[in-house]
């Protein structure tokens, strides 16, 4: 059995159902015309189905294969990542766009190269002042 | 024409649109030499902040990009052994001896060249049969169109890579992401669940730029990849002799060709390409023994396909409004940004701009070639010393960025982000991720098509085949599918 086709396999058929069900609310076609549900009900049934193909696919594979695979360091390097990324997000909404900015390349460059800090905050500085510029003055978007 | 043509190129010459095609170029030089970093990431990444400059300098950045990466992806293939952009892989067999041998340097001016020489051929064809094609279409009813659209998805079996129903899985998946709105007949809402910024339809831009970008750059982390390579220095003479350009002229035209009709086949790309352009010029060499060993027609060949591409890439996306490739996917994105609709119509429309697109290729490959001969030592040098932990949290911030200047919406850059780690997710358990871009740009024309069609034959779906021409894209459609499946496994 191949785990990572039968995992991914489960993940679409859940998804696919889940949209298929709220797809049961949207209204029918009436006489030769379809209506608005008809397209995506054809695209997530023929989801369903291929998410059923990779199921068993994955379920009847003789090779054991695993890509998936991260060291624990890297994997602790992209979950931060993955944390930081909403993190700085919610901070862009509250407090601008400059301060979270320049927070958020540092810490970024210190996960990925935790040497000289002061550098690297010399450089999210720099970065986040040219990147600020040229979008407000530049082309006139204005970044809150 | 001539007169059309001329007026582009003053156009393109003017300082505003000069400086953006000059950016474009060199920033498309340095994305393709970047390994992990490909064209479409580029201009992925580049589009939203297009969105607030006239369409012609968004054009000539974006199309800058593209091409000039084309040229880049060759000089680490050449001198790390490492191809910068998939298109180059093939440029690797040559390339790489030839750098070991000390003629690194003859190896880069001859990619250059070949990408220059087949980039140019590659926009005379699209000059030649472009306007011709476009005005045939401009007959297609929407039978033709629906027709086409299934053509252009059943090539999601050609970008399936390994897998057929991994392809088809996230190519079903990109047809449903297309679905999330409005419909396109009734105006009912679909899939919004009360969210207001979800009635339009979710934003193609940042879906693309968290696909391509975001994702990308979180599988190069995970992957632990890094620029800082050692270069090899010893670059030996620039320009060929006059004897080497005779020997590589038949691998020249061949390449260019062969470039040209599989840039025109929706969805197969500079890869593919190069690949059958490199093993075709083994063929009809005098001295095929040296493919793989440093041949200078070997790298010739390569390079002059995945530029050659572009040409036929074009006339498939502008004509029929079918992507390409996946670059040219996310540049149909762009220009449905600028509210221009590729497809015939852009051809009776804004037949300036299509004179402006030619202009601007060409202009772009004669800027490639220039620094490509007068900057590489640069380029390379510049590759070489690149850290990798300033680059990443760069093309994030870029990616954010841009996907909140389309629409000034933070939703926008949630949803790149949510893209980003499905397009990281998919790569890692080997999802293609072309299959979806065909989804979402040819769902919604498939699917008004489809409405439009039935509607007037008044429910009857034997319409498709009362029309002959499409009767003739099923029937290339059937064949593209029936072939996939012969030729690889499900």
């Amino acid at each position: 059995m191949r785990s990572q086709e039968f995992i991914s396999g489960f993940l679409f058929l859940a998804t696919s159902l889940l949209f298929f069900f709220f797809s049961w609310e949207l209204p029918k076609g009436q006489g030769n015309a379809f209506g608005p549900a008809y397209w995506p009900q054809f695209i997530l049934a023929g989801w369903i189905l291929l998410s059923i193909l990779l199921i068993l696919k994955g379920f009847f594979s003789s090779t054991k294969r695993v890509s998936f695979s991260l060291t624990d360091l890297r994997r602790k390097k992209l979950l931060l990542i993955c944390v930081l990324i909403p993190l700085y997000l919610a901070l862009w909404t509250f407090f601008n766009f400059f301060m979270p900015t320049v927070l958020f390349l540092f810490a970024l460059m210190m996960i990925l190269n935790p040497q000289k800090p002061v550098r690297l905050f010399f450089y999210s500085l720099v970065i986040a002042f040219a990147l600020y510029s040229s979008f407000y003055w530049g082309m006139r978007i204005p970044l809150y | 024409m001539f007169d059309l043509l001329l007026q582009a190129v003053t156009a393109i010459l003017s300082p505003e649109n000069f400086i953006m095609l000059l950016a474009g170029v060199l920033l498309g030089m340095l994305i393709g030499a970047l390994p992990g970093l490909t064209a479409t990431m580029g201009v992925a990444i580049f589009t939203p902040l297009t969105f607030f400059v006239p369409s012609e300098q968004g054009l000539c950045l974006l199309l800058g990009i593209y091409n000039a990466a084309m040229f880049g992806g060759a000089i680490p293939a050449i001198l790390f052994n490492t191809p910068g952009t998939p298109a180059a892989i093939a440029s690797t067999f040559d390339g790489y001896p030839m750098a070991k041998e000390g003629r690194g340097g003859l190896a880069l001016s001859l990619s250059a060249l070949g990408s220059a020489g087949g980039g140019l051929l590659s926009m005379v064809a699209f000059t030649l049969f472009a306007f011709p094609l476009a005005k045939f279409a401009l007959r297609f009813g929407p039978t033709e169109y629906f027709s086409l659209s299934i053509f252009g998805l059943s090539m999601m079996i050609a970008v399936s890579g390994k897998s057929i129903v991994k392809g088809l899985l996230t190519g079903f998946f990109g047809l449903f992401i297309a679905t999330v709105g409005l419909d396109p007949m009734h105006g009912a809402p679909r899939f919004t669940f009360g969210v207001s910024e979800f009635v339009g339809g979710l934003t193609v831009i940042p879906i693309l730029v968290g696909l391509f970008g975001m994702g990308e750059v979180l599988v190069c982390i995970s992957e632990n990849q890094t620029f800082e390579k050692k270069v090899i220095k010893e670059f030996g003479r620039l320009l060929p002799t006059w004897q080497e350009i005779k020997q590589v002229t038949p691998a020249f035209f061949l390449s260019s060709v062969i470039g040209i009709i599989i840039g025109v086949i929706p969805a197969v790309g500079g890869d593919i390409a190069s690949i059958i352009s490199w093993e075709k010029s083994k063929r009809i060499s005098k001295e095929p023994e040296k493919f793989g060993k440093g041949s200078i027609e070997g790298i010739v060949a390569s390079e002059t396909a995945n530029n050659a591409c572009i040409g036929g890439d074009l006339t498939t996306m502008l004509t029929l409004g079918i992507p390409g490739d996946a670059v040219t996917a996310v540049l149909i994105g762009s220009l449905m940004m600028w509210g221009l609709q590729p497809g015939p119509t852009l051809f009776r429309d804004h037949s300036d701009l299509i004179y402006k697109i030619i202009a601007i290729m060409v202009l772009a490959n004669f800027l490639a070639l220039f620094f490509s001969f007068f900057r590489i030592r640069t380029v390379a040098g510049f590759i070489a010393k690149l850290p990798s932990y300033i680059l990443y949290p760069l093309i994030i911030l870029l990616c954010m960025m841009g996907s909140y200047a389309i629409q000034l919406s933070m939703m926008d850059v949630w949803i790149m982000f949510l893209f980003g780690l499905i397009g990281f997710a998919l790569r890692k358990m080997d999802f293609p991720l072309g299959p979806i871009v065909l989804g979402i740009i040819l769902g919604p024309l498939a699917e008004a098509n489809l409405q439009r069609s039935l509607i007037l034959s008044d429910g009857s779906w034997l319409v498709f085949l009362r029309h002959p021409l499409s009767c003739f894209f099923l029937a290339l459609s059937f064949l593209s599918l029936w072939g996939g499946f012969r030729k690889r496994k499900v």
